[in-house]
């Protein structure tokens, strides 16, 4: 699979749409953004229920949508799926005859096609649940059912939009081992910072209609190309004036810059890269403020902590490192970050911390 | 078929009491007249045999008209996204709000004899409509279409149209996905524009006497023949009229009451 | 409670004052006339002029004969009352809804073939009607009850495509042309339509009677005189009535 190249405009109502991006042989492809960015319609538009009104959509070197030479492959000839928000299971199927529907889509008859789908069945646990209605079943049950069906259509591309997001924990963990599993090409939109660092190595970022940023996780991470994308890492925000190497954020505390900058800036850091100590910190770390413990949340083996003091900011340790310093709410620490984990932004919008 | 108890504020419950008792009433006062010891015999006059034999055969066959013309309409209607649509869907829906004597009429002077198509269908195939059953047919058809139509189009635009988006994802062909998947979707509004139809082309009385006249073997269906018993014998007239109230009362519970209670 | 109940009173006062409103006849000082279709051209300038002459309105109800005997059986609204056979009067005489007089002739008709303009089917007798499409009034009404005396006489046994139920409709479906022929009154031939005469031997001649219902207003006896008045009956020739005394 050579990936996705997508370059073109196309319009939907009064509302205008402009992307560009390629995924290269990425198999793991994330997309995100704030509400109404244009997400879904990107995935609309790739599976063929939307066309373009100027560019070029391919797949694997073949043009599926190119309007100056008329071309545009029809939704049902796409070797891919596009399972919408919410898994549009057919309500008046069983869950057999919903899993077993590409088969029937493709020719076979009602007995040879859930033969076909047995396999698929019983490697979801779905097996018990065939001659139930979709209405006799739970969110999470559906999502499976869903997903299923679209694995039987064998597509060399998987296209999932938000697929966990009204599911419960468990439920969305039974979700995550199955994508963690398949072979097939995965498209995921997903509002879940968590979801998208736990299955995705590849991002594209949408805002406004537009794609404003595409490429490697790590990369996407560490250097955000928005306010809200580095608030969807989780990163801290921080607003002040650069100059030079110095930095000082508007509530008075002073940082060191890794490159020379000047004007109202705001630089962020994820908050994996603060450090907790109990005492004053030496070494290498030249960024170190006096904070106090204002909350905390443990996840797994993470905790993440509140810092409050002249400035808010995240830290994230492990659980271990967390209970080895005996911190509670309230204790005092310092804490510190390496001028180089510092991104450093022109200041558009106030940082709200 | 489980039924859920809602509680209705009184005020629902006299109203639609109201409406319901209003509706009862003649048939009542039908019931209560009708002479029921010479039911049987009327009922068996070959007249009235043809009669009702020619009714059943004009509605059922005017409801799979109806079917086979609706469902595309009711679904291009309401889901066509072009200017001329309103105008359209106004000329289709003319028929409901148009006397069905001026629809009779109407087609008359298109289909008639001299009508600017049935000249030609006369002059070609030697085919002519008014007073045929065929003609009758298609006065049914023209008055009970909209019905037909508007029902299927207000339970087509509440579909969810990703289900239909989702089966295209899944390989099978616009055609497919309209037997497969739009078409279950629609069943039940499917049933109850076929008994609205067939209810609506059975007493259809205007535009059948106009475009297919009275004609004893082809057109005189039970309307008609009522028409005509209550100028001359009024008991009569009362056993043709609770004889329609029977027959479209059977067929109709029959229709909603099967096939809509499973699941 | 109350204030919640305010619209309800309020719709159901509407209504009630809807449908009283509706069962009182509306105009109710107008003289009110039920007349035989075969009459309508007629009596319109009759009444007209009846209403220039003495002030007094006139409302026309037109429809074929029986079932007009069906409207005052049901007790419609009426005070005067023309039908096109003695019949029917019979039959109207026997709902006990006239007064005390004797049937009143006031005109006479017969029947005549038409054909749509150009006689396409070459009609020239109603022995020619045979393989023909043919339109003829339902027997109930007066022109039916005719048509079946002549042509009951005749050997041929006539299948009609459609049967009407007014004699204004089968003049409508001839003019038409959708079928070729059908058998109306005399007075019923316009010049969209051509008529051929029925046989002196064959053709019978039916009279037509005029009647006040009972609690009739007192203009309704003026309007009788009227139609039976030289004026009337000139108008009434005018239309291709016969007279009344033969």
């Amino acid at each position: 699979m050579t990936g996705i190249k997508l370059s073109g405009k196309t319009r939907i109502g009064s509302e205008k749409f402009k992307y560009s991006f390629e995924t290269g042989d990425h198999k793991r492809i994330a997309i995100i953004g704030p509400n109404g960015s244009g997400k879904t319609t990107l995935l609309r538009l790739i599976a063929g229920h939307e066309c373009l009104l100027s560019g070029s959509l391919k797949i694997d070197e073949t043009i599926y949508d190119e309007p100056v030479s008329k071309t545009f492959v029809s939704p049902h000839l796409r070797e891919l799926v596009l399972q919408h928000q919410g898994g549009s299971v057919f309500p008046h199927l069983t869950v057999e005859d919903n899993v077993a529907f590409p088969y029937r889509a493709k020719g076979y008859s009602k007995r040879k096609a859930r033969l076909l789908a047995s396999e698929t069945l019983k490697d979801f646990s779905l097996w018990k649940l065939k001659e139930k209605y979709p209405k006799q079943l739970s969110g999470g049950q559906n999502s499976r059912v869903a997903l299923a069906r679209s694995l039987t259509r064998q597509p060399t591309l998987l296209m999932l939009d938000e697929p966990t997001s009204a599911l419960d924990v468990g439920s969305v963990n039974q979700i995550h081992e199955i994508l963690q599993s398949l072979n097939t090409t995965l498209m995921l939109v997903s509002h879940d910072p968590v979801e998208v660092l736990k299955l995705s190595d590849y991002v594209i970022a949408l805002e406004n209609n537009k794609v404003i940023q595409f490429g490697d996780l790590a990369s996407v991470t560490h250097q955000p190309a928005s306010p809200w994308l580095s608030k969807f890492f989780d990163l801290n925000l921080i607003s002040g004036v650069a100059s030079g190497l110095e930095f000082k954020s508007d509530s008075g505390e002073l940082l060191e810059l890794p490159h020379h900058h000047s004007g109202n800036v705001q630089i962020s850091f994820p908050s994996s890269a603060v450090s907790l100590h109990l005492s004053p910190p030496t070494g290498s770390p030249r960024n170190k403020w006096k904070t106090t413990i204002a909350g905390l949340d443990r996840n797994d083996n993470l905790v993440k902590i509140k810092l409050s003091g002249s400035f808010q900011c995240h830290a994230i340790i492990t659980l271990a490192s967390f209970q080895e310093m005996e911190i509670a709410l309230g204790s005092p620490v310092w804490a510190s970050v390496k001028a180089t984990e510092l991104n450093v932004l022109p200041n558009t919008i106030p940082a709200k911390t | 078929m489980r039924t859920k108890q809602l509680p209705a504020p009184y005020s629902l419950l006299a109203i639609g009491t109201l409406g319901f008792v209003l509706l009862a009433i003649p048939f009542i006062g039908l019931a209560q007249r009708t002479p029921w010891s010479s039911f049987v015999q009327i009922a068996k006059e070959e007249t009235v045999l043809r009669s009702i034999s020619l009714s059943m055969i004009i509605a059922t066959s005017s409801a799979i008209i109806c079917i086979i013309l609706g469902i595309p309409l009711g679904w291009i209607l309401a889901r066509a996204k072009f200017r001329g649509l309103k105008i359209i869907r106004a000329v289709i829906l003319l028929p409901m709000v148009l006397p069905p004597v001026a629809g009779g009429t109407a087609l008359l002077f298109a289909l008639g004899r001299k009508g600017f198509i049935g000249a030609k269908l006369n002059s070609w195939f030697g085919i002519t409509l008014p007073f045929t059953t065929a003609g009758a047919i298609i006065a049914a058809t023209f008055v009970a279409l909209p019905f037909f139509v508007l029902t299927i189009e207000s339970s087509a635009i509440e579909l969810d149209s990703k289900l239909e988006e989702a089966s295209l994802n899944l390989g099978a062909t616009p055609v497919r996905t309209f037997f497969t998947v739009t078409l279950p979707m629609l069943r039940s509004s499917i049933l109850a524009g076929i008994a609205l139809s067939w209810a609506r082309a059975l007493g259809e009385f205007g535009a059948t006497i106009t475009f297919a006249g009275d004609n004893p073997e082809q057109t005189r269906t039970l309307p008609l023949q009522l028409f005509v018993a209550l100028e001359t014998n009024p008991e009569r007239a009362m056993v043709i009229g609770m004889l329609m109230v029977v027959i479209s009362l059977s067929v109709l519970v029959t229709l909603r009451g099967n096939w809509l209670g499973r699941r | 409670m109350t204030l919640r109940m305010k619209p309800i009173v309020s719709i159901c006062l509407g209504i009630a004052a809807l449908l009283f409103n509706l069962s009182c006849s509306a105009s109710s000082d107008s003289l009110r006339v039920l007349a035989a279709s075969s009459l309508t051209e007629a009596f319109e300038e009759i009444a007209n002029e009846f209403e220039n002459k003495t002030g007094n309105k006139v409302t026309l109800s037109f429809a074929g004969s029986s079932s007009l005997a069906v409207q005052i059986e049901d007790g419609a609204p009426v005070d005067v009352v023309a039908l096109a056979d003695e019949e029917t009067f019979e039959r109207v005489k026997q709902s006990g809804r006239l007064t005390q007089h004797d049937e009143t002739i006031f005109a006479t008709n017969y029947l005549a073939i038409i054909t749509p303009i150009g006689n396409p089917a070459s009609i020239m007798e109603i022995s020619d009607f045979d393989g023909n499409k043919i339109a003829l009034c339902q027997e109930q009404v007066p022109c039916g009850r005719l048509t079946r005396e002549i042509t009951s006489s005749l050997p041929i046994e006539i299948q009609p495509a459609t049967w009407e139920p007014n004699v204004r409709s089968v003049r409508t479906k001839v003019e038409l042309g959708e079928v070729d022929a059908g058998i109306v009154y005399v007075t019923d031939v316009t010049s969209r339509v051509e008529a051929i005469p029925i046989r002196e031997s064959e053709n019978i001649r039916t009279r037509y009677p005029i009647a006040i219902v009972d609690n009739a207003k007192p203009s309704a006896m003026e309007f009788v005189d009227f139609v039976l008045s030289t004026t009337g009956q000139g108008i009434l020739n005018r239309f291709g009535f016969g007279k009344a005394q033969q």
